[in-house]
C-alpha cells in the first residue's frame, strides 16, 4: 500500500475534511523533523543535496527544523527526481487526515 | 496520489509556501508507505524545496495518545480515553500489543489487538508503575486517562515498532462481556 504526494509536479489535488471533525494523533513519527535528523524516514532516487535544515516553513516567524532537498543537480547534470519516505501503521476502514507544510525557495 | 503541488516561478530569495492536505480511507490494516515524490524541470535546478510538519491523524478518535513518540533512552505516554458520556460510570481496561490485526474477537466485539507477551504482560500487569490506571471506570464523560511508562531505556530490537494500544469496557458485575472496543492507538519508540 503506498501513499505518495508529489510536490513540484504539475496539479494540485486537495480534499478537505468535513467541518468540525475530531482528530486523533499524529501517526508519522519525525514528521516535524524535531529529532534534527532523517530518524525513521529513508531517502529515495537521487538525494545527493539534501538536508535537515532549520527553516521557516510555512512563514508565521518560527524557524523550526525541516527537510530540505535541490531537486536538480547543476546545470548540464541529469535531473534530479527523489524524495522520502517511511512505513506508518494504518487501520483498515479508518480515515485519516494528511497535512504538511512546504516551501520553495530560489537560490539563482 | 493524495496531494500534488506545484511551486511555479519563485523569484530569487523570495520563499512560496504552500499547505498541502488530504484525506485518505485505510482499506487495510498494517504497514503503508507514505512517500513524497520530487519531480523536477529543467527550470527548478537551483530551487530548494522544504518540508515540515508532516502529519497524518485519524478523524473522530474514541482514544488519543499524547507524546505518542517515546525515544528509546525512555519516557512516558498519556493515554485518553474518550468513548461518550453514554458509556459514563462503565468499567474500562487498557491492553497493549505488537499489531492490531487481524485482532482478537471476543464476545463478538472486534478488539484491534492481538494476543502474544505484550498482550499478556499488559493484562497481568495493569495499573502498575508501567502501565498506569490501566483499570478503572469512566467519568460522567465517558473519559479517563492512562499512563504508559516505559520504566527507562527499551530494547533497541524495538526501534520503530509500533506498540498498540485498545480499550475496552466491560460488564459492571462479571467483568464480562466485552461491551465496546476503542479504536487503536499507536506509541512509537523513536531513536
Amino acid at each position: 500500500m503506498k501513499l505518495i504526494f508529489g510536490i513540484g509536479a504539475a496539479a494540485l489535488f486537495l480534499l478537505f475534511l468535513a467541518p468540525g471533525a475530531a482528530l486523533g494523533q499524529n501517526v508519522v513519527p519525525n514528521g516535524d523533523f524535531e529529532l534534527q535528523d532523517l530518524g525513521l524516514w529513508e531517502m529515495t532516487g537521487d538525494n545527493g543535496w539534501v538536508k535537515i535544515k532549520d527553516y521557516d516553513v510555512n512563514g508565521n516567524g518560527q524557524i523550526t527544523w525541516c527537510w530540505k532537498r535541490k531537486p536538480g543537480l547543476n546545470s548540464g547534470q541529469p535531473f534530479g527526481n527523489g524524495g522520502l519516505k517511511q512505513d506508518v501503521h494504518l487501520i483498515a476502514g479508518v480515515t485519516y487526515e494528511f497535512n504538511a507544510d512546504v516551501a520553495y525557495l530560489c537560490t539563482c | 496520489m493524495i496531494a500534488n503541488d506545484k511551486c511555479g516561478y519563485v523569484p530569487q530569495s523570495v520563499p512560496k509556501r504552500n499547505h498541502i492536505s488530504g484525506t485518505y480511507t485505510a482499506t487495510a490494516t498494517g504497514p503503508h508507505t507514505l512517500e513524497f515524490y520530487n519531480y523536477r524541470n529543467a527550470s527548478e535546478e537551483k530551487l530548494w524545496n522544504h518540508i515540515d510538519d508532516i502529519s497524518l491523524v485519524p478523524q473522530n478518535p474514541d482514544f488519543f495518545i499524547e507524546d505518542a513518540n517515546i525515544p528509546i533512552s525512555g519516557g512516558s505516554a498519556q493515554l485518553t480515553l474518550d468513548a461518550g458520556p453514554a458509556h459514563a460510570g462503565q468499567n474500562y481496561l487498557v491492553l497493549a500489543s505488537f499489531a492490531s490485526h487481524p485482532g482478537l474477537m471476543l464476545d463478538g466485539i472486534l478488539i484491534p489487538l492481538n494476543t502474544g507477551f505484550l498482550f499478556n504482560y499488559s493484562l497481568s500487569q495493569r495499573n502498575s508503575a508501567m502501565f498506569q490506571n490501566t483499570e478503572g471506570v469512566l467519568d460522567s464523560q465517558g473519559q479517563a486517562t492512562a499512563v504508559f511508562d516505559t520504566q527507562g531505556a527499551v530494547d533497541p530490537k524495538y526501534l520503530g515498532v509500533p506498540i498498540v494500544f485498545s480499550y475496552v469496557l466491560l460488564d459492571g458485575q462479571t467483568q464480562r462481556p466485552v461491551k465496546y472496543a476503542s479504536f487503536p492507538g499507536l506509541v512509537n519508540i523513536i531513536p
